[in-house]
């Protein structure tokens, strides 16, 4: 696969996913209005921006693109095919801007995590600094077999990563960060030496090439890597002051603040049975017309209708909606064939997938107790630390789908916890007014009497009348 | 998730995980019991081959009968819910359902194990009778493949050592004219003979008894090719042999003739080799957890010691090995995270 990037033409119509409930509220455009690429949509915690310039037209329902997700709302513009960019400002200063400044800018410039996790960014920063940073990794790893968009983007914009990883280093108020680039991708080894001698810039940042293993790319695995020692099971890097941040993200901060661009594309791998590329898309764009796009000619365009489109790459992918859109941490899109899987055969628990995990888990007890969904057993056996990283899966001679099994149990038992905090707050409530009516004299026995007897006497004069 | 297409994005596993089959897997723990095989066949004659003959076909036709039942259960099921005839012929149905219950090799590998075990020439009853407890009770009445918590093969045997006793302690003499006793029992019951004394004897050979040394260096060599093949780990087995090293060098009492035998001795006798790599090591009834594992290996070792010392029974490897899958679930209990 090659590894220019090829920058693709704006869609028909782009849907934006909404994940703010109280989006109308924070909503900056009618309607019906003409939007230019980079405005503003939706404020809040979660912004939302047009990612190219055309007509808002309305909310729709559709597919979402994540694991077990229900339609979600998006907003939909059709767009003008001209592509054109808000007025933007310049000569921006940066360096000399404190680093509140510069996490709000991160922060209404929509970026999260574009390494596949989607975390808000400025989340993640401004955690770290309130436990006093201490390590800033810069992950151009990317140990997915087939996955290639960030290495592409490092071949493209090595200059503007080193500038966000800076940025990012004046933000956290750090003087060293390391930056760790997979063994396999020898010339952006290459081209990072070079850059950073050329820049002098290497007392600031450290190259250290990490073994092409998977998956090493994982910000868990990596930490390891890079620091020595293992995170403890439950607690986030932010946490311990660590901030693991992808060469993407950097990118696009880099963007967000010298250029003053919010995040609008992002590079996907585009993977289909014949062939692959790297292609910086418009976020918003339906997978359908990206592949329909990028294969314009009827002959060898691969029949969607028969194939089955894939978010992520081939170990921690799943099968998505063909309608669904390309989202801000959709890394690789792939047309696989569809085909019926080989039936699974019963687990002999060999432990080939203990052996594997990289995360120490013992896959083949997370199996048996996801049949019927034991929560406690689950918990017990931290189903949460599960990177749904697929190799247990891969290994398994049973052909037993147990990643995407994991996957489905941490979604539901997020949902029971979920359910039971609920729960927990509304006994809280009902317990609290209860207090509050003894407290003031009224037990809640004497109101219900009081009311019953209200009730009658109305029912009485009723028939009186 | 299809391995090949993974693969084809160039995947490194490292040599831990080359990806199998479950039929593959059974297919190479047959191909390791061979050595073991042919070694107890050269010492004891055809008798091996006629066990291992009526346990095969003892274990075809009891996974036939198997494969009937479940399904003439299903259909009746099916019956209930939809009346239409289709559901009444057993044949259209039995033939889907029959085929994983005889391609999953693991069967024929307990078969293997059963007629292994017994001393050779048993009388068809016997063989079938622990056949088919192996396949019934120690299989599929929990559920079949990767369900149950006790090892078939040995459940099979277990059955029939308590049932026939006398029947199975007829080992056949490895050397012409010699006394019937193994070497594991002239040992037990030695009146009063120092280690010495004994292993003089012509039932001895440089190792341990005449003939079992070999078979026992045969199964070894089988467990080593699993071990590289990564088919099984190596923990229960090293610690398994490492609990019978300490055992009997704690009661070695310098070859005296209250001696129970050198550690040497006590690890090329009897079923040792066979117990520790094709046994205890079957993945569905061992624990999972790699600590686990070594809490199992060595309970396993310690009970074969305790036994075939001071048990009534010639060896202790099957009630041995029942005693610690009975342990399994809480040793998975306390250690299920492999931190
Ligand atoms: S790899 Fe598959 S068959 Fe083996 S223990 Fe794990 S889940 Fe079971
Ligand atoms: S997907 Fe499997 S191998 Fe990966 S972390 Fe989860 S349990 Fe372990």
């Amino acid at each position: 696969m090659n590894l220019l990037i090829e920058q693709a033409d704006p869609p028909t119509r782009v849907y934006l996913a909404v994940q703010d409930r109280h989006w109308r509220e924070h909503g900056q455009v009618d309607f019906g209005t003409y939007v230019l690429k980079g405005s503003l949509l939706v404020g809040g915690d979660n912004p939302v921006h047009a990612t190219t310039s055309g007509t808002l037209e309305r909310t729709v329902l559709r597919p979402s693109s994540r694991k077990n997700a229900e339609p979600a709302l998006h907003l939909s513009i059709r767009s003008d095919g001209k592509d054109q960019w808000l007025p933007r400002a310049k000569n921006l200063s940066p360096l000399t801007q404190s680093a509140e400044a510069l996490l709000t800018k991160i922060a209404t410039a929509g970026i999260v995590g574009l390494g596949g996790g989607a975390f808000p960014t400025a989340t993640k920063l401004a955690t770290a600094i309130r436990h006093t940073p201490r390590y800033l990794i810069v992950n151009g790893v990317e140990c997915e077999p087939g996955v290639q968009a960030d290495e592409a983007l490092m071949h493209a914009a090595s200059v503007e990563i080193l500038q966000g990883a800076l940025l990012a280093l004046q933000i956290l108020n750090l003087d060293q960060c390391i930056l760790a680039i997979g063994e396999d991708k020898h010339s952006a080894l290459e081209i990072f030496t070079q850059k950073i001698l050329q820049q002098e810039l290497s007392g600031k940042i450290q190259l250290l090439p990490v073994a092409d293993k998977f998956p090493n790319g994982s910000e868990r695995q990596l930490i390891k890597i890079c620091t020595g020692t293992a995170l403890p099971r439950n607690v986030y890097p932010a946490q311990l002051g660590i901030s693991v941040l992808n060469v993407s993200t950097l990118y696009a901060i880099y963007q967000a603040i010298y250029l003053d661009q919010a995040l609008v594309e992002r590079v996907v791998t585009l993977h289909t049975p014949q062939s692959a590329k790297n292609i910086r898309v418009h976020i918003g764009t339906p997978a359908k017309d990206l592949v329909n796009n990028n294969f314009p000619s009827r002959a060898n365009a691969p029949a969607v209708s028969t194939n089955l489109i894939q978010r992520g790459g081939p170990l921690t992918g799943w099968i998505q909606s063909i309608d669904a859109c390309v989202e801000k941490g959709t890394t690789c899109l792939q047309l696989i064939k569809n085909t019926v899987p080989k039936p699974a055969l019963p687990c002999i628990r060999c432990g080939k997938c203990a052996t594997i995990c990289p995360e120490n888990l013992l896959p083949q007890e997370l199996y048996w107790y996801s049949k019927p969904l034991n929560e406690a057993k689950l918990n017990a056996l931290k189903l949460t630390s599960c990177l749904t990283c697929g190799l247990c899966e891969t290994v398994c001679p049973s052909q037993i789908p147990l990643t995407n099994m994991f996957r489905d149990s941490q979604t539901l038992l997020k949902q029971y916890a979920a359910h039971k905090q609920q729960a927990r707050q509304v006994s809280a409530r009902v317990k609290a007014r209860t207090v509050r009516l003894e407290k003031s004299g009224q037990s809640t026995q004497s109101q219900r009497e009081k009311r019953l007897s209200r009730l009658r006497q109305s029912r009485s004069s009723n028939h009186e009348q | 998730m299809n391995n090949k297409r993974i693969l084809s994005h160039g995947l490194n596993l490292g040599p831990e995980s080359r990806p199998t089959s479950t039929a593959s897997i059974m297919n190479h723990v047959l191909l390791a019991l061979f050595p073991g095989l042919f070694a107890q066949f050269y010492y004891f004659g055809t008798g091996y081959l006629y066990n291992l003959a009526i346990a095969l076909f003892a274990g075809l036709l009891c996974c036939l009968t198997i494969a009937l039942a479940m399904t003439s259960t299903s259909e009746k099921a099916l019956s209930y819910a939809s009346p239409t005839p289709k559901h009444r012929f057993p044949g259209s149905i039995a033939r889907k359902n029959i085929s994983p219950i005889l391609l999953d090799n693991s069967n024929w590998v307990t078969c293997v194990l059963v007629a292994i075990a017994l001393p050779p020439n048993m009388p068809i009853l016997i063989v079938t009778v622990a056949i088919v407890s192996a396949l019934g009770l120690g299989k599929y009445i929990y559920g079949g493949l990767g369900q149950n918590i006790f090892n078939p093969a040995m459940v099979g045997y277990g059955v029939v050592l308590i049932s026939f006793p006398s029947d199975l302690a007829l080992w056949p003499p490895v050397i012409e004219g010699l006394s019937g006793a193994t070497p594991l029992e002239q040992l037990k019951y030695n009146s009063g003979q120092t280690v010495q004394e004994l292993t003089a004897g012509p039932a001895f050979g440089t190792l341990a008894g005449q003939g079992w040394e070999w078979i026992n260096a045969a199964y070894l060599a089988g467990g080593l090719y699993l071990i590289y093949q990564r088919i099984i780990g190596w923990h229960i087995p090293v610690y398994l042999l490492a609990s019978i090293i300490l055992w009997s060098a704690a009661w070695y009492d310098m070859g005296s003739s209250l001696s129970l035998g050198s550690p040497v001795f006590h690890l090329f006798s009897g079923g040792i080799m066979l117990g520790a790599f094709f046994i205890a090591t079957d993945p569905v009834t061992c624990p999972s957890s790699t600590r686990g594992k070594i809490y199992f290996g060595l309970l396993c070792g310690s009970l074969i010691f305790i036994i075939r010392s001071w048990g009534g029974y010639p060896d202790g490897i099957a009630f041995a090995v029942l005693l610690a899958n009975l342990c399994v679930p809480l040793i998975d209990h306390i250690h299920n995270i492999n931190d």
